[in-house]
């Protein structure tokens, strides 16, 4: 979002103006309470009850003019000198077909003048392809990957970059709760977003560290119109894990004061798969686990898990800006079928009783953000503040043993809190501030501070990381010059400061194990980012950017400090002090070309990573299991992606995009772990544009294939995974039920219930397949 | 010049591809072969067993370590395609005999033969017989690379006076 205010700028003929216009719903009446915003969000107005609207203003080039109202399709309008007396027809976001969405997210105009990847994506795009969590449904757009833990968990892959390397950010603030391992997803829930954005590829300038290799930045949602209250409700059910799932939404306005509020639940069942033939687990297991023989039969055991959200924002619109609070409330309980749950053949019988309990082991997390962001304008000058608090409680839950019995007391304390294995309490708060600076028409300069400290308690029968403590603080500048109108040079530097204090944790039980699991640690890190980037726009129709940059990330406390055996993983995982903070140095190019009927563009990428951070597997072995442990290396990471749309004979859309990416240790010439494979996706639909009865609305049908290489350059102990192909199909339409609008959505994922490894899933690692096929239906009505 | 640069990195990124070594997939992984006992061997509790165990390292880059594990079998379970032998009716294990061993590799070796001398005690600490019946051993090796292997052994163990 702060990203986007650099776009705006002042031209030579700068001069103070006015413009008018008018705001006309679907039908043609005024529509009154509209937001508009003026040169992306710089300085604004309200739509009064005629629908009329004045706006003074400063001339800003490569801006756009913003109409959003709820339960409407977000309007932009590129600015131009035509805007006056404009009359802007919105479209209900219900109308809003995918390949619209799609349309906007790939080749969005908006994005021309910045020099970065960046999609942005709204709230029907989540919608349409509402999978079991947000990372599950971003993953449809070329470039995201999503680590799949279970069906409604799921952490981010950008551009084959992952773990800790993409930031989850609300409105800018960084959320830390998913970064402590590799089975702890997002606590974000979709149904509560309107839209977000992606940007592909580093982005420590705007974010800091551990945004090296992307970002997830959640948008705050649209102002309500005044003296109007909405109110939606949907249902989702899906057939392949018996997903059971609603969400209601309430918004309204009173004068200057607003409130939003979303509540969902969401309850699934075990994950049914193809048939499966008897299997054993791959070796890399701990010598006391075992590798055992595997049958599946139709579903996998203990998959079943629920997700609750509550969320509420209150704020104020003045003419000097706006200003809101946030609070959400995010909870989830996910059952593990892991190699613990193999062993215990009485465990597995249990399963077989129901395919909705969740039986040890599991994870369950609970989050609380708040968070305050205060906009204020000072005629072309604005100031952001924002402030949060993040509090996040994850656990494990695990089946406890005490090899030597010296451990009674606590193996009695730890199982009372039903077999607590591992509990981590993270309190993060954060400060940030930017202001935004117009000099001169063409220079538009972004100060930006950033502070946060993070606090981690631990508690549990075992143990993997130390309490810690870790406080950051960054400073960045941003400039950006419009050259022309059709070159426009962007560039930024910046610095941080982190610092780490982590705990001494001694052996509980000296007679099994180390003595010392962690040692303590204190240490300061520096980091510098910069980029610099040239967008040339020779004509409507053509982009084209480069971008040039470094980002830095500062290790995590778990590649700094992990002692421990990773259960899930069936390794001992081992954190290094001494390792560096990751540098990388990368490339960015964009070409687009657009056209009413059809749309191309290409990213590619380069990446160096001086030193790469990633776990690697050692000769060590313990009774425990393997010892993996973090190293760097040099490594290299390029690749691309490439959309086409095509709109044809009126009724049919077309859309084909790709993502490859190549990785390599360069030290060693040989591959990273956890690379996603080349994909592509080809979707065709058909819109009955001319259909339009007295109760249906807007029917379309829509035809998808999904295919994927296979992926066979992996590091030791990493299986290979086969090439699949996967057909989707949906249906869906605009419908009157109980004399309200509603939107349906009937889905079928995976027709053929092909059975297929996803290579970057969790389970895959395990020899389980993906989910079967899946028959889906969403119901939304808006009241 | 913009689209030379282009056509150098596309020179550059077939030559990083060529250059990539693509390891034999079998041998990556180091190779176990147990030479004593052998499967379905009978052993006795507090009997000196010599244990001679070879393990083989194709990649190059030499051995790692070994870990051994024991653990009944008196449910019948399998661990993959090693030898089954006659087995005794399932059992619920009461003090069952479990333990595990780690040792390191000479490192510098791509063959080695490992022989040690191990007594399975025949009472646990609260000195109550260990349950006699079918055992599996686990025998798991790495290489200096990371990988993996492991391989099971079916073992019989009695206690002397049955």
């Amino acid at each position: 979002m702060l990203f986007f205010l650099s776009l705006c700028f002042v031209n030579a003929f700068s001069q103070s103006h006015e413009i008018t216009g008018k705001i006309l719903d679907e039908n043609g009446r005024p529509l009154p309470g509209a937001t508009i915003w003026w040169c992306d969000h710089h300085n604004g107005t309200i739509s009064d009850l005629n629908g009329d609207f004045a706006l003074k203003y400063t001339s800003c080039r490569h801006g756009f003019l913003t109409v959003s109202y709820l339960g409407y399709q977000t309007h932009e309008i590129p600015i131009s000198d035509e805007l006056n007396g404009l009359k802007i027809k919105m479209e209900p976001s219900e109308y809003l077909i995918d390949e619209v969405v799609i349309t906007d997210n790939f080749n969005g105009q908006m994005r021309r003048i910045q020099s970065m990847s960046v999609d942005r994506i709204q709230s029907d795009f989540i919608q349409q392809n509402l999978s079991g969590s947000l990372m599950q449904t971003l993953s449809r757009l070329p470039g995201v990957s999503s680590s799949d833990i279970g069906s409604g968990n799921a952490k981010p892959i950008i551009r084959g970059l992952g773990y800790y390397r993409v930031a989850f950010a609300m409105n800018g603030i960084k959320q830390s709760g998913q970064f402590w391992s590799a089975h702890t997803g997002l606590s974000v829930d979709q149904h509560n977003i309107e839209q977000l954005e992606i940007i592909k590829g580093p982005s420590s300038l705007r974010y800091g560290s551990d945004a090296i290799g992307g970002v997830i930045n959640v948008l705050p949602p649209a102002i309500p119109q005044e003296g109007v209250y909405n109110a939606s409700v949907s249902l989702t059910a899906k057939s392949n894990t018996q997903w059971l799932g609603a969400s209601a939404n309430v918004s309204g306005r009173k004068n200057d004061f607003y409130f939003r509020s979303q509540i969902t639940h969401n309850n699934y069942g075990d994950i049914k798969i193809p048939y499966t033939d008897v299997f054993y687990l791959p070796a890399p297991v701990s010598a006391i686990e075992a590798t055992h023989k595997v049958e599946l039969g139709q579903h996998v055991p203990n998959t079943a898990g629920n997700e609750s959200a509550f969320a509420f924002t209150t704020g104020i619109v003045k003419p000097w800006g706006n200003s809101y609070l946030d609070f959400s409330y995010h909870t989830s309980k996910n059952g593990f079928f892991d190699w613990i749950g193999l062993k215990h053949e009485e465990r597995r019988e249990k399963h077989l009783n129901s395919t909705r309990d969740i039986l040890l082991p599991y994870q369950k997390i609970e989050n609380y953000a708040v968070n305050h962001f205060t906009n204020r304008f000072f005629g072309e000058n604005k100031l952001e503040l924002a402030l949060g608090f993040q509090h996040n409680v994850s656990s494990e839950h695990c089946p406890l043993s005490d090899r030597t019995g010296n451990r009674q007391e606590e193996l009695a304390h730890y199982r009372e809190l039903d077999d607590l294995e591992l509990l981590l309490k993270l309190n993060t708060f954060s400060a940030n501030a930017l202001y935004s600076y117009r000099e001169r028409d063409r220079h538009t300069f972004d100060f930006v501070v950033n502070t946060q400290y993070e606090q981690n308690t631990i508690d549990g029968y075992n143990h993997i990381i130390p309490n810690y403590i870790r406080h950051s603080a960054g400073i960045a500048l941003m400039h950006r010059y419009d050259i022309s109108e059709r070159w426009v040079l962007s560039r930024g530097y910046r610095l941080d400061y982190h610092h780490f204090d982590m705990a001494e944790t001694l052996n509980p039980d000296p007679q099994y194990g180390d003595s010392i699991f962690n040692q303590e640690f204190s240490k300061d890190y520096w980091g510098t980012a910069f980029s610099g980037g040239l967008s040339y726009l020779p004509s409507d129709r053509w982009t084209f950017k480069i971008n040039v940059g470094k980002s830095y990330r500062v290790p995590s406390a778990y590649e700094l400090g992990a002692h421990g055996l990773h259960r899930h993983e069936g390794r001992f995982e081992k954190g290094d002090l001494k390792l560096k903070p990751e540098q990388a140095y990368q490339m960015d190019f964009g070409a687009e070309y657009n056209h009413p009927s059809f749309s191309v563009a290409l990213s590619p990428f380069f990446n160096y990573f001086a030193n790469y951070l990633f776990l690697n597997p050692t000769p060590y072995l313990r009774s425990e299991g393997q010892v993996y442990e973090y190293q760097q290396t040099t490594a290299l990471l390029y690749g691309s992606e490439v959309s086409l749309l095509y709109h044809f004979l009126d009724n049919f859309d077309l859309t084909v995009a790709g993502a490859y990416v190549y990785a390599v240790n360069t030290e060693i010439m040989s591959p990273l772990p956890f690379i996603p494979p080349l994909s592509v996706l080809a979707d065709l639909s058909y819109n009955f544009n001319n259909y339009s009865g007295s109760r249906l609305k807007n029917p379309k049908i829509g035809l998808e294939s999904v295919h994927t290489a296979a992926q066979n350059y992996t590091v030791p102990n990493e299986l290979k995974t086969p090439a699949y192909t996967l057909l989707h199909a949906s249906l869906s339409a605009d419908l009157k039920i109980l004399d309200q609008n509603a939107h349906i959505i009937f889905r079928v994922r995976n027709i053929t219930d092909a059975h297929y490894y996803n290579h970057v899933s969790f389970y895959r690692r395990m020899r389980i397949p993906e989910a079967g096929r899946d028959y889906q239906i969403f119901l939304k009505w808006n009241f | 010049m913009k689209k030379s640069s282009i056509i150098l990195l596309t020179i550059l990124m077939f030559f990083l591809h060529a250059c990539v070594k693509e390891s034999d997939e079998k041998e990556a992984f180091p190779e176990v072969t147990i030479l004593s006992p052998l499967p379905c061997d009978t052993i006795y509790f507090s009997e000196a067993v010599t244990y001679k165990i070879k393990f083989t390292d194709k990649s190059g880059s030499g051995l790692g370590n070994l870990a051994m594990d024991i653990h009944n079998n008196f449910n019948q379970h399998s661990h993959g395609s090693h030898q089954t032998c006659d087995m005794d009716p399932v059992k619920e294990p009461v003090t069952p005999y479990e333990n595990a061993w780690v040792f390191n590799l000479p490192s510098d070796k791509s063959e080695y033969i490992f022989e040690t001398v191990i007594e399975i005690p025949a009472k646990n600490n609260d000195n109550n017989s260990h349950d006699y019946g079918d055992y599996h051993y686990h025998i798991y090796v790495t290489n200096n690379d990371g990988y993996q292997s492991f391989t099971t052994l079916d073992i019989k163990l009695l206690h002397k006076e049955d």
